[in-house]
């Protein structure tokens, strides 16, 4: 089953290796606006996986990431100020974060003592705008996205409400299509039932009590946003990488992103499938990352060794402790 | 609102940025060389796959696999919907779409995964096989059977690996032999 995404707390992430050279490839994601002090901590070997593109955060580089407010999407590039350094070249290795308080206190973003510190890498910390009262992670469907009543077809009939019998739904063409799990979802009490791109839940008096709308049913290009679900408020950085747009433009269930028109709320696109995986630094990786699978274009950059290993989910690339298996740093793929 | 083309040039550009000496990526031999085009576009132009594209088409998913993001797909070649039966023609429904569209989210991870990283992946592993989520909200188990390379989902339904993988500037589609959902045997 999918898991709720818990909101993080802080991450500390380490801006591109190649955020200094930015090396010609020119998508423009770059260093337009690289004012600042951040320019010149990004120095050395990077190796192309950022294609410059880190320079555009690194440019505003001015930042202290405890004071930055979420949701800002400016984030805040830390100068490595090296206070100690440990023998890894630049001395970001020891740079104690201390603790990044969120509005949950939660999590402490630390590294430096973990090995393969980069010599071109810049640090930083992201306050995880998760908590800035998006509750994008709160609005899954896994636990809570059923819908109080029933869909808007069915209660319109009469009698409104009323399981659709046997004209549709069941376990047809060897699958069980009432079954949560066949939708990936989380199996609770009760009934469900398939009809007409719901999975539908049966009240205590046998009537439809709840329902929830499925992707590639109710949840389809051209259709009503169901305004049960709010919208929600992620990170910028989802906002840039997923390419979402303002607010108002998205919406978030069960683990998949879709572009809204802002105006009638119908759906116009999907934006991206999520793991819905929880992460968060200092913790131990989720299970079912047993294989390299960083993008291509980071792949020199962020390689396995006998100190970290590196994987991909949602937007991030994690660097694990490869024998804890403890989330050492997670890593903005910026674009 | 995104603008695809940006998207797709951005892909493009992750795809053309230097990736050539990383231990993961050397040799894979598993593929060919790397596609300049997004996942879509290349499973669209597959052989043997328009199930998939036409699926991720018809459900409005194309998009997701001609952004930045990165994915691998674990696709099931036309024949191993055929496979399936009465299963497979349900399937093909365009009003069974979020059936269809439920069972491919199992064929999707997170990433981007060559055969050749999990080769080393199950080489390395202690019982020789390894696990990865998939977007369909279960895990899937790769073990070695030979050569080959098999997946496992939870419901015990298997696949090979058959065919190079499709590397892609933004993913990866990985030809499969069968469906990664378990129909139900008719009584």
């Amino acid at each position: 089953m999918r898991k709720i995404l818990a909101a993080a707390a802080a991450i500390v992430f380490i801006a591109g290796a190649a955020s200094a050279q930015g090396n010609g490839h020119g998508n423009g994601g770059g260093g337009g606006n690289g004012r600042g002090g951040g320019g010149e901590m990004a120095q050395g070997g990077g190796n192309g996986g950022g294609q410059g593109r880190g320079n555009s955060d690194g440019g505003r580089g001015n930042g202290r990431s405890a004071d930055r407010g979420n949701g800002s999407g400016m984030v805040s590039p830390v100068r490595a100020e090296a206070p100690r350094g440990n023998g890894n070249g630049n001395g970001r290795g020891n740079r104690d974060m201390d603790r990044v308080n969120d509005d949950r206190g939660q999590d402490i973003a630390r590294r430096g003592e973990r090995g393969r510190d980069r010599d071109d890498d810049t640090v930083r910390i992201v306050r995880d705008v998760r908590d800035d009262g998006g509750r994008w992670t709160d609005a899954t469907f896994r636990n809570n996205g059923l819908i109080d009543g029933c869909p808007p077809g069915l209660a319109k009939k009469s009698p409104a409400c009323v399981p659709p019998g046997l004209a549709r739904g069941g376990d047809r063409d060897g699958y069980d299509w009432n079954d949560p799990d066949f939708w990936g979802l989380r199996s609770g009490d009760g009934r469900y039932y398939y009809d007409d791109g719901y999975l539908l839940r049966y009240g205590p008096d046998g009537r439809i009590g709840s329902y929830i709308p499925l992707l590639g049913g109710a949840l389809s290009i051209g259709n009503p946003w169901p305004s049960y679900y709010q919208p929600v408020q992620m990170p910028d950085y989802y906002q840039r990488y997923y390419g979402l747009g303002p607010n108002d433009s998205y919406r978030y269930a069960d683990d998949v992103i879709y572009r809204v028109d802002p105006q009638t709320d119908l759906i116009t696109s999907i934006a991206a499938l999520l793991t819905g995986d929880q992460f968060s630094v200092g913790q131990r990786m989720p299970l079912g990352y047993d294989v390299y699978n960083v993008p291509y274009g980071y792949r020199d950059q962020y390689v396995d060794g006998p100190d970290a290993d590196y994987r991909y989910s949602d937007g991030y690339v994690y660097q694990v402790d490869p024998k804890t298996q403890l989330i050492q740093a997670a890593i903005e793929l910026l674009l | 609102m995104i603008r695809p083309a940006l998207v797709a040039a951005l892909a493009m550009a992750l795809a053309t940025a230097a990736c050539s000496g990383g231990d993961q990526t050397a040799a894979d031999g598993d593929s060919a060389a790397v596609s300049n085009d997004t996942l879509a576009a290349v499973v669209k132009d597959a052989h043997g796959l328009s199930m998939v594209s036409t699926a991720l088409g018809d459900a409005g998913l194309a998009p997701v696999f001609d952004s930045a993001a990165s994915y691998t797909i674990l696709a099931p070649q036309d024949a191993a919907f055929d496979a399936l039966g009465d299963a497979g023609k349900g399937l093909r429904d365009a009003a069974q779409r979020p059936a269809l569209v439920a069972v491919l989210r199992d064929h999707v991870v997170p990433g981007y995964l060559t055969p050749d990283d999990i080769s080393k992946a199950i080489e390395l592993a202690d019982g020789k096989k390894v696990t990865m989520r998939s977007m369909g909200g279960h895990m899937l188990t790769f073990t070695a059977d030979g050569d080959a390379i098999v997946v496992t989902n939870e419901d015990g339904s298997r696949a090979r690996f058959a065919g190079d993988a499709l590397r892609a500037s933004n993913g990866v589609a990985i030809p499969i032999d069968a469906v990664l959902r378990q129909a139900e045997t008719p009584a």
